[in-house]
């Protein structure tokens, strides 16, 4: 059991090293640098920008000493905006990404279980069909299409709500769905095929047999087994949303980490995309850890398995 | 005194192929403190039969007649009816001890379980009846069981958990639907003595279903036998296994290996198979694999009671010549 933790941990620091050498060296591959977009700066000025910045040095050794710098949790300074560091930068928009994320995922959460159970527990029935056509159309609508429709719709004709930014708590909801929606028809069919699947098993037999209610059945029987699939996906579902997403941000002019990422990316700002990805990459894989010990707590065949594979 | 009765029963599933008859017009008496051993083949109707005396039947599933426990009609419960009875005044031991525990929960939580929704006991009481229940019927370590999940424990420790689950409760009526088939011989036998000494104690009455003649002959009081959802022969357990009525019971007792001849070069089996689901034959629904049979029995059936506790569906058993024709 213990020995299972080190290795997950070791794992995550593994993929962690791969995704931050990865971004490290792809970036550099790529057409253009910081300094030579839109900007005619004399020879020198050029040269004394390089080697403040120590882009003057070997491409390895940069990697090494940035690679020395993460380990202290310093990501370094932004290369445009030469006044702020990175981590500053990440941590002027992670809260509101974070809200956003939190938020998103609590409706996620609320409304996919109660249309899974719905769904689940009226099997084969209009209930049933409803609740999987909803389920459907949210998972086909991409959220750069669902987002314009719903700012059409509550923002334009109706008025309802502001069709952008991040203040009011008004200004909150269409964000929070249109990301939110897609996960929620996730968890809604993972939800709905657990309870299916498990109702199915011979100890919900048993538990009728004891003269146990329905509602009583589901909760204490039925719900034990049909949520290890949910669990297993909420973790890399709360890392995505918790991550934010460009699309969202950038559509709703929310000033969060996705729109610091889209900005660095078009001014090759190798700390603040390396910083962001690191900063992300961190959060995927803690937060798949962390769904990977919680499916362990609730199921006790895997916690005997020593070192046991979750996949 | 009856503590059950059943009054032509009838069980049908719906499938694809059509109405597929599981029970057809099967009447029995159980009485008090009674143990009725059910033998038959697969495809005989006991499971069905079994889950129609508790409700468990899926929902595809038409239930006729009357099934008659504690003054009432079982059949016309609703679910709130059904939800009291189950687990306190009647509840049932299933097959497969595995697939019937719930992976997930501790042994303990599931065994008090029906003692604390039907309000018998407290957590503290129910933990102390199950930790005495385990305890009598053999486990050596009761209190690290009770801790424990399905997959920790063996076969012959799940069986048990699943049986103090029935009966800790006190039932009137207990169901027993191949409750031991899982186990290795020894463990069956320590089993089922358990099982007749508390029923013998308590006064319950067990409706004991198996396939194996042999294991009822040591636990039951009555037996009946079951034929494609039928009753095809019932009396006393001594009464039947030494004057069985009906060719098929006597086939059935001439296949126990304890039954054969020592010198025999081949155990003897009953000719032919259990017709597939839903192609009942004519007549007497036996006949095509009957040593016995006569014209009249292709085409017409007889039940022929010698009293309400004797009674056999073959009508040629009133002559008592079958047996040398």
């Amino acid at each position: 059991m213990i020995q299972w933790a080190i290795r997950r941990v070791l794992q995550g620091v593994l993929v962690l090293g791969f995704v931050i050498s990865l971004t490290f060296f792809l970036i550099r591959l790529a057409p253009g640098g910081p300094f030579d977009r839109d900007r005619n700066l004399p020879a020198e000025v050029q040269e004394k920008l390089l080697e403040t910045y120590h882009l003057d040095q070997p491409v390895f050794q940069q990697y090494t000493n940035y690679l020395g710098r993460i380990l202290h949790g310093d990501l370094g300074p932004s290369f445009i905006r030469s006044d702020r560091s990175v981590n500053q930068l990440i941590e002027a928009g992670v809260w509101i990404t974070f809200e956003l994320g939190v938020y998103a995922l609590f409706y996620a959460m609320v409304i996919g279980l109660t249309l899974g159970i719905w769904a689940g527990t009226h099997e084969g029935t209009w209930q049933d069909r409803l609740a999987m056509g909803m389920s459907l159309l949210g998972m086909g609508l991409p959220s750069f299409l669902l987002g314009p429709l719903l700012v059409w719709i509550f923002g334009m004709k109706l008025g309802w709500v502001p069709v952008s930014g991040w203040d009011s708590p008004a200004s909150k909801i269409l964000p929070v769905i249109t990301l939110g929606s897609v996960y929620a028809s996730y968890l809604a069919r993972l939800m709905r095929t657990g309870i299916v699947e498990t109702q199915r098993e011979d100890y919900i037999r048993t538990a009728r047999a004891k003269g146990l209610s329905e509602g009583a059945i589901l909760i204490g029987h039925t719900l034990r087994t049909a949520l290890i699939p949910v669990m297993n996906f909420l973790g890399p579902a709360a890392a995505a949303l918790l991550s934010g997403s460009f699309v969202v941000e950038t559509l709703f002019q929310i000033p969060g980490l996705g729109r610091f990422y889209v900005q660095a990316a078009f001014n090759r700002d190798y700390t603040m995309i390396l910083g962001t990805t690191v900063f992300l990459s961190v959060l995927v894989v803690t937060f798949n850890m962390l769904s990977d010990f919680l499916q362990m707590a609730m199921n006790p065949r895997i916690r005997l398995q020593e070192g046991g594979d979750l996949s | 005194m009856k503590r059950l009765e059943v009054r032509g029963l009838q069980i049908g599933f719906q499938t694809d192929q059509g109405w597929i008859p599981a029970v057809r017009d099967l009447s029995f008496d159980l009485g008090v403190g009674e143990i009725l051993g059910i033998a038959g083949e697969s495809g005989s109707g006991k499971s069905a039969l079994a889950l129609a005396l508790m409700g468990l039947l899926p929902s595809n599933t038409q239930v006729r007649g009357k099934v008659l426990f504690q003054g009432g009609d079982l059949l016309q419960n609703n679910a709130e009816s059904w939800r009291k009875i189950r687990g306190s005044k009647m509840a049932m031991i299933f097959q497969d001890p595995m697939s019937s525990l719930h992976p997930y929960l501790r042994i303990g939580d599931q065994i008090i379980e029906p003692l604390l929704i039907h309000g018998l006991a407290n957590p503290k009481q129910a933990r102390e009846q199950a930790l005495a229940c385990l305890a009598e019927m053999g486990i050596s370590d009761p209190k690290t069981m009770l801790q424990q999940y399905p997959h920790e424990c063996s076969g012959g420790m799940r069986q048990r958990a699943v049986i103090a689950m029935a009966v800790l409760a006190k039932p009137d009526l207990l169901i027993a639907d191949e409750p031991t088939t899982a186990l290795d011989v020894t463990t069956q036998r320590e089993v089922l003595i358990w099982m007749q000494k508390w029923i013998r104690a308590s006064g319950a009455s067990l409706v004991f279903i198996s396939h194996d003649v042999g294991v009822l002959s040591e636990m039951a009081d009555q037996l009946m036998v079951m034929y494609l959802g039928q009753g095809v022969e019932r009396g006393s357990l001594v009464e039947v296994l030494k004057r069985p009525h009906h060719p098929y019971t006597d086939g059935l007792l001439r296949s126990l290996p304890a039954m054969q001849d020592r010198n025999a070069k081949h155990f003897y089996s009953l000719a032919g198979h259990v017709p597939p689901g839903g192609s009942i034959p004519s007549g007497c629904s036996f006949h095509p694999r009957c040593p016995a049979v006569q014209d009249l029995c292709r085409t017409t059936e007889q039940m022929l009671e010698i009293n309400q506790e004797r009674w056999t569906a073959c009508m040629r058993a009133k002559e008592g010549s079958w047996k040398s024709s």
